[in-house]
């Protein structure tokens, strides 16, 4: 039954837990008002723009909060003015965070808010959509220079491209920085400033939390080795960072037909046709870029750079792609023009890094085929770089090439003559940042570079690597879908003339205007990569039968960050290998009409190196616009931009052979405003706490206290008033509770025909069977028990009673016939002193009541057991052998005596006054306590049979 | 930094009925299976006034709906545990008890009536507060968009009132029901009136800045009242209350 019981309450405690998890699940349902105290406490800013750490080979840099996050009381300083104020009166330990006017973010205000030493974090703002700080650029001013440059003693200070460079990107803080850049969220912050903290400082005042914790710490190579480190516990590597890199994406026209043999290829002893060299000219563009501050889900900017230099760059390829005779001539004069863009060049030129290890190392391109040439770096006839276009001052275009390097004057004299005077040549100046730099490094300046930039001595953009490089930094307000705008047209000022030259360049003259493009060509380009990714063009150039990739990014421009490789999921990519196939495709192609599983046909040819692709789109090339679908035969090859330095196995990446850039990952970015509550209420509260707690317990432990020395009290006072109540009540809970109340009546009734339980109204037995067998006195007949003849038997801790009272007991006792007769059979020696000590027995004049009873019933009463019926027949049978004395019936033959309930049984109690404690009666010393001797042997053996 | 706070407001609320807990129950493991059963019998009424809430759609958002349903369903499960526990009683009788009892198994009425009590008001107190708890852990504290600063006291307040008067209201309850007469109609109907009255009287705490004193004067008045009440349910006098306490405490006496 117990164990029933505990396995009923474990039912219960789970069923108590599965009920409180679908209660749990059941509020956390859609309810209309879903208002937690929480949201009431904490503002929350979910738009906010933030920083995170990215680590090199021996630094990090960046920012992050602490674990549990960075928190403080808020500032805030608006102008410089609010600067010189906090700096001079604020001299109290107390830590802040200051909102800081995004105007005043640079090297010297943030230092001086650092030697404060109560600077928590910082968060910038904006005050309004529009207006933007003059300058927001936090590259150096000499951007890309770290140790991976041309050009190694360039001082920053004669290195002025980025003349409003702060180079706070590069730097390293302790504590987070973010930026609110909507303007509900400053107002909000403001509002909520003005009503708490310009109060008296009694008031709560407010304060922001920043979470901004990164994982990785100290350097690349220590975050990569932990990458690699499985925790063994729980069996799962995590990962601290992730290198920096992307894809390098690279197209050119169809490869030349490999010389195929019908019998077996193992014969052919040398399947490629080796490519004569000097004969590819490379045409390069950047698609990544970075800013001090990213946002979820809202892509990096990088309107002029690298936006810019993309579009062209892709005009470029369109002009390329579609002449027809350009491609014959190429084909006849064994040259190549390979279109190539960079992921991750804007840190160190890890991108370019690459290149020039995949091309000294055989990998490019990246294939297993072994039908395919590689490029070297000897086969490069040229490099053609475009660097940012979009901010031409005066509608000029400049023409980078290294002092020392190796050009062809004839190309840049094409250039400029095409250019009718929008495209100069700079010649004594060194390199802007550009790949150009490390390919003119990896080949000691033997390889023609031409870097494409708007860019004489100074950015024109003042907000080069910034989340305000945006259209609205291209004087671009807003453009729809083939709007022809300034930029558009400047575009395809420069694309022409550009195309024109490198085709001179790669084949020599073609006969008539062989470069010209279509206005809305450029149009579409530059608001599908400035304005929504997801435009008609892409429509078409992209939906396979998987599906459109581009309409989850609805009206987000072309994002341009950081990438890390495999894990970050920029569009970027798949725009430009879509757009690339597409302009650089088969156009004898557009005139099949074929269906997905006719292109799918062509891949399995493995000496084909072109990539063919089923769109469901309109086919190009024809009038009449037909929605079908078409096969888009290209060259197109992608290889992942990591630095050589993940690549190289046992590569240490604390040296400085190759830049080692990795991007921490987080997991929470969070920002929030609150109230911090006043000292004084935060230790009133928990001083009302403390004394509640502790107060209760002390009185619960004196009411503890006071009851047990009452108790103590009641019982030497001998009256137990208490002990009687208890058990009154608890014989009235027993009276109340007991299922068969008939029992109290008829023991009413008859008291004596049922004997009387010997512990009375102190009974503690519940058994409903022993109340049924026994009569309890209750108060009510009280008098009438007190007259019936019973043992009480006082509780052990109440024995302690007077000892006066003991003795005369004791002498009563004594002078009990029958222990007198118990006294002659000396053999019981413990009899005697039981019977003194332990037994109190009660005068009664009522022993009659016993005499009453027939020799079972008397038995009963008297020893509350059922003896056998065979001790009955035992006694007649005896009391037939010899009637006078039948308990010696046994005597003369055996030496037995019948004793115990045969003397009762004999008549004994007759002569006896009151009313003896039979169990003691004949008790031996080694006898165990229930037995009972019914017939006694020799006194010298003390044998002895009995009831057991 | 106001985790102060938040130990302040859990000693609040939950420091008189741990030292309840400790002096009184938590010595004796039949105490302790009564308290959880009440408490799942708690989470029972619980879930039905939560199917109530979610069954009906339009009056989701009226507080003063599901709070007077809410307080009928939990006063229903009181008294479906009694009527659990009577029978149960009956079964445990015809167990030989003295070994029970030798562990403090006793099977005594009030110290159920109390344990059940108690165990109600644990759980509807950890319900009130829990989550209130732990959005307080954090660095803010409440009144960025105007709430009252009082709020986490007052509820710690609240909740130590409602967890006392469940624990009276479940001794009334049994007592009345087990006595015969007019008492056993009248025990009832108080604990319902006053558990809904108290319950109404949290809805006036609804608005940005409540006055707080409205709600925690009249609840703890109404928590003296109950107490009053109880003891005259069990023995007019002072000293028998007295007794009736230390008998909830120490129900067990000797055995020999």
């Amino acid at each position: 039954m117990k164990t029933m019981i505990v396995i009923l309450f474990w039912i219960m405690a789970l069923l108590s837990i599965v009920l409180f998890l679908f209660i749990i699940s059941l509020s956390n349902g859609d309810h209309p008002n879903p208002k937690r105290v929480l949201d009431n406490m904490y503002i929350e800013f979910d738009r906010v723009r933030y920083c995170v750490r990215r680590l090199n080979a021996t630094h990090e840099i960046g920012c992050q909060s602490s674990l549990s996050g960075n928190t403080g009381i808020m500032h805030m300083i608006d102008q410089e003015t609010d600067f010189t104020y906090f700096m001079n009166n604020f001299k109290s330990q107390n830590k802040y965070i200051i909102v800081l006017n995004a105007q005043l973010f640079d090297s010297s205000h943030i230092d001086r808010l650092i030697e404060t030493n109560k600077l928590n974090g910082l968060l910038l703002y904006l005050k309004s959509n529009t207006t933007r700080p003059s300058s927001f650029s936090h590259d150096d001013q000499c951007p890309n220079n770290r140790n991976y440059t041309l050009y190694p003693d360039q001082q920053q200070q004669t290195c002025q491209w980025n003349a409003n460079g702060t180079g706070l990107f590069f730097r390293h803080f302790s504590f987070p920085i973010m930026m609110i850049d909507e303007y509900d969220d400053y107002k909000r912050i403001v509002e909520v400033y003005h009503k708490f903290n310009d109060s008296n400082t009694q008031s709560p005042s407010c304060g922001l939390e920043m979470k901004t914790f990164m994982n990785a710490a100290h350097s690349s190579k220590t975050c990569m080795r932990r990458n690699q480190i499985s925790h063994l516990l729980i069996d799962v590597e995590e990962t601290y960072c992730d290198p920096v890199g992307g894809l390098n994406i690279y197209a050119k026209f169809l490869t030349y037909p490999v010389m195929k043999s019908t019998s077996d290829t193992q014969q052919i002893s040398n399947p490629i046709k080796s490519r004569p060299p000097k004969s590819v000219i490379l045409i390069l563009a950047q698609t990544d870029g970075f800013q001090f501050f990213l946002k979820t889900k809202i892509p990096g900017q990088g309107a002029d750079q690298p936006g810019s230099s993309l579009i062209t760059f892709l005009s470029l390829a369109h002009i390329i792609g579609s002449n027809a005779l350009l491609i014959a001539k190429l084909k006849e004069q064994e040259r190549d023009i390979l279109f190539l863009t960079l992921d991750g060049d804007s840190l160190d030129y890890s991108a370019s890094y690459r290149i020039i290890f995949d091309m000294n190392n055989n990998l490019f391109p990246s294939t297993e085929s072994k039908y395919e040439e590689r490029i070297k770096l000897d086969h490069i006839h040229s490099i053609i770089e475009i660097q940012s276009i979009g901010l031409a001052g005066d509608n000029k275009l400049w023409i980078h090439t290294d002092p020392n390097a190796v050009i062809n004057q004839t190309f840049i004299n094409l250039l400029i003559n095409n250019s009718n005077g929008s495209i100069d040549h700079l010649a004594n100046v060194r390199l802007p940042p550009a790949s150009s730099q490390i390919f003119l490094q990896q080949t000691n300046s033997t390889l023609p570079c031409y870097v494409l930039s708007d860019a004489k001595e100074t950015y024109q953009n003042h907000y080069y690597h910034s989340i305000f490089d945006d259209i609205y930094n291209l004087k671009l307000n807003s453009t729809s879908y083939n709007q022809t705008t300034d930029f558009s047209l400047w575009i395809k000022q420069i694309v022409q003339p550009l195309a024109q030259s490198i085709i001179q360049l790669a084949v020599g003259d073609l006969p008539g205007n062989v470069s010209l493009i279509n206005q809305q060509i450029i149009n579409d380009l530059a608001y599908c990569i400035l304005q929504n990714i997801n435009c008609e063009m892409i429509h078409n150039l992209t939906v396979t039968s998987v599906g459109n990739t581009f309409s989850q990014f609805n009206l987000t421009s072309l994002p341009f960050s950081i990438n890390t490789y495999p894990t970050s999921s920029t569009p970027t990519f798949t725009f430009i290998e879509n757009v690339l196939a597409y302009f650089l495709r088969d156009r004898s192609f557009d005139r099949l009409n074929m269906t997905e599983d006719g292109c799918k046909n062509y891949t399995k040819d493995v000496t084909d190196m072109n990539q063919y692709t089923y769109v469901k789109g309109y086919r190009p090339s024809i009038e009449n616009d037909v929605y079908t679908g078409y096969c888009v035969k290209s060259y197109l090859k992608y290889s992942q931009s990591l630095s050589p330095a993940f690549i190289i196995k046992n590569y240490d990446l604390s040296t400085l052979t190759y830049p080692a850039w990795t991007e921490s990952r987080w997991a929470l970015i969070q920002l929030r405003l609150f109230v911090i509550p006043t000292k004084k209420h935060e230790i009133a509260t928990l001083i009302i706490g403390i004394i509640l707690l502790c107060l209760s317990f002390i009185i619960c432990a004196l009411l503890r206290m006071s009851d047990y020395k009452r108790k103590k009290h009641s019982n030497h006072d001998g009256s137990s008033d208490d002990d009687e109540n208890n058990g009154d009540r608890k014989q009235k809970n027993i009276r109340e509770k007991s299922p068969l109340p008939l029992t109290s009546t008829i023991a009413k009734a008859t008291p004596p025909s049922k004997p009387v339980c010997k512990y009375g109204r102190e009974c503690y037995r519940n058994n409903p069977d022993h109340f049924r067998v026994f009569h309890h006195p209750t108060t009510d007949d009280l008098k009438s028990t007190e007259k019936l003849p019973t043992t009480t038997t006082k509780n052990a801790t109440k024995n302690s009673h007077s000892s006066k009272e003991k003795k005369e007991e004791t002498t009563i006792v004594k002078e009990n016939t029958l222990d007198r007769y118990m006294a002659t059979t000396e053999t019981s020696n413990s009899f005697k002193e039981k019977a003194t000590s332990d037994e109190q027995t009660t005068v009664n004049d009522d022993i009659n009541t016993y005499l009453k009873l027939s020799n079972e019933k008397l038995l009963f009463a008297l020893y509350e057991i059922h003896f056998p019926k065979d001790l009955y027949e035992f006694w007649k049978f005896c009391t037939d052998m010899n009637e006078e004395s039948p308990r010696d019936a046994l005597k003369s033959l055996l030496n037995f005596e019948l004793v115990g309930p045969f003397e009762i049984l004999d008549g004994y109690l007759r002569s006896s006054s009151t009313v003896p404690n039979l169990h003691l009666h004949y008790r031996y010393f080694y006898d165990v306590p229930e037995f009972m001797t019914v017939i006694k042997g020799d006194e010298t053996t003390q044998f002895h049979i009995g009831y057991y | 930094m106001t985790v102060m706070e938040c130990v302040g407001c859990t000693m609040i609320a939950f420091g008189i009925p741990f030292s309840m807990f400790i002096f009184t129950i938590a010595r004796h493991p039949f105490r302790i299976i009564i308290l959880m059963t009440s408490a799942f019998f708690w989470l029972l009424s619980l879930l039905v006034s939560s199917l109530l809430w979610y069954a009906v759609v339009p009056l989701r958002s009226e507080l003063a709906f599901a709070v007077p349903f809410s307080v009928i369903f939990q006063e229903a499960f009181r008294y479906l545990f009694y009527l659990v526990i009577k029978r149960a009683e009956t079964a445990l009788q015809s167990v030989r008890l003295q070994e029970l009892a030798a562990k403090g198994m006793i099977f005594d009425r009030l110290a159920v009536a109390y344990a059940s009590g108690y165990g109600y008001g644990l759980i509807s107190g950890a319900f009130a507060i829990v989550n209130v708890l732990s959005d307080m852990a954090g660095p803010g504290t409440i009144g960025i968009s105007g709430h009252s600063q009082g709020f986490f006291t007052a509820t710690a307040f609240l909740t130590l009132a409602i967890i006392l008067l469940h624990t009276f209201w479940g001794v009334v309850m049994f007592t009345s029901l087990d006595k015969h007469g007019y008492q056993r109609i009248v025990g009832p109907i108080v604990v319902v009136i006053a558990h809904m009255l108290f319950s109404c009287l949290t809805l006036i705490n609804r608005t940005k800045t409540p006055v707080y004193a409205i709600s925690l004067v009249t609840g703890y008045l109404l928590l003296l009242a109950t107490i009053f009440y109880t003891i005259v349910l069990n023995g007019v006098t002072l000293n028998s209350f007295r007794r009736s306490f230390i008998n909830v405490r120490e129900t067990t006496t000797p055995l020999t």
